[in-house]
């Protein structure tokens, strides 16, 4: 019994211990030791260069690999993301999603800003050139996306997951698909204010 | 007392004989608004005898095709299927992250708005569905 108490205190005095951030709290994949922010600069739907490190500074940030022709996994990640926006104004305000399009070809700034726009307003919608779509995956950790099939209807592999930063600037933790909304919502909170 | 019974009885034949023409029942239909140029339906199918999806088709869409979304080190892909297998007594389940009917080249058809959709089974032919359209995205089942 007093090893156990003892145990419990160590664990409690870690967890206060242990920085802002309560990552045991948190319900995604939790990123450990925390990976540091990449630094790359894409096109913005206004056509103004994005450098993604700078203008997330000192703010959560939410960075994703998508393309619009995904009608199925890429619009349930951001709808999530927006009802949790919806429910907690504070996020909202201290957290910046970032939706980086590796599908240069079809979708224009203008079809990504639209897009966007269905789940809300203030999400970030990025593209660039192949050659700097490389640059911002490699930077961020992700597999490059591969571009599969002819014609029109090619479809893009890509990497199905969010990668979460907190304020500090640190990547704690990414959401693979199947995350259910209450860890959104959990999670979030703790990221985006804590 | 007599009269209630038979009413009960009338009643029970009606409902299992309702059932049967279809042969595949349908569940939790759904079909987001496009956010993009295409769009995902999915349901839960159900048949005693079992039966295939064939093809689908929608006058809200140039194309509908049959689709799998799969996951490989966390890496998605989209593939197009053949048909879809109800099993014998079992559930064929359409859900985000697995199976999907795209809609390519989708008509804006709005959230809060029904669409209709027809599915070509092997065994139960042609049937024509009204699906209901939630919000973009909104489609997973819900846990609150």
């Amino acid at each position: 019994m007093r090893r156990a108490a003892l145990l419990l205190a160590l664990v409690v005095l870690l967890a206060a211990c242990g920085g802002a951030l309560a990552t045991d709290e948190l319900q995604g994949v939790v990123v450990d030791p925390p990976q540091p922010k990449p630094s790359f600069t894409l096109t913005d739907t206004s056509g103004d260069p994005y450098d993604f490190a700078l203008a997330t500074e000192g703010k959560a940030a939410l960075l994703y690999f998508g393309y619009l022709n995904c009608p199925d996994i890429c619009p349930v990640h951001l709808a999530q993301i927006a009802e949790v926006f919806d429910q907690v104004p504070d996020v909202a305000r201290n957290t910046e999603v970032v939706f980086v399009s590796v599908d240069p070809q079809r979708d224009t700034p203008d079809a990504i800003r639209e897009y966007l726009d269905k789940f809300d307003s203030s999400f970030v919608g990025l593209t660039g050139t192949l050659e700097e779509l490389k640059a911002a995956q490699e930077a961020a950790g992700v597999p490059l996306a591969q571009y599969v099939g002819d014609g029109e209807d090619y479809t893009v592999d890509h990497a199905g997951w969010v990668i979460a930063f907190a304020p500090d600037g640190l990547n704690h933790a990414i959401y693979p698909f199947g995350v259910r909304q209450s860890a959104w919502l959990n999670d979030l909170q703790i990221i985006a204010t804590q | 007392m007599k009269k209630p019974t038979l009413i009960l009885l009338v009643a029970l034949v009606a409902a299992s004989c309702g059932n049967g023409s279809a042969g595949v029942e349908l569940s939790d239909a759904r079909v987001s608004e496009p956010a993009g140029p295409n769009a995902a339906m999915y349901f839960k199918a159900t048949s005693d005898e079992g039966d295939r999806l064939l093809s689908a088709s929608t006058e809200e869409a140039a194309a509908v095709e049959l689709h799998e979304t799969q996951m490989t080190d966390g890496v998605m892909s989209m593939t197009s299927v053949d048909s879809l297998e109800v099993p014998a007594g079992g559930e064929l389940v359409l859900e985000p992250g697995g199976f999907h009917l795209m809609l390519i080249d989708a008509e804006p058809f709005a959230e809060g708005s029904e669409i209709e959709v027809t599915l070509v089974w092997e065994n139960a032919g042609e049937q024509t569905y009204s699906v209901e359209v939630v919000a973009p995205g909104d489609t997973m089942e819900h846990d609150h």
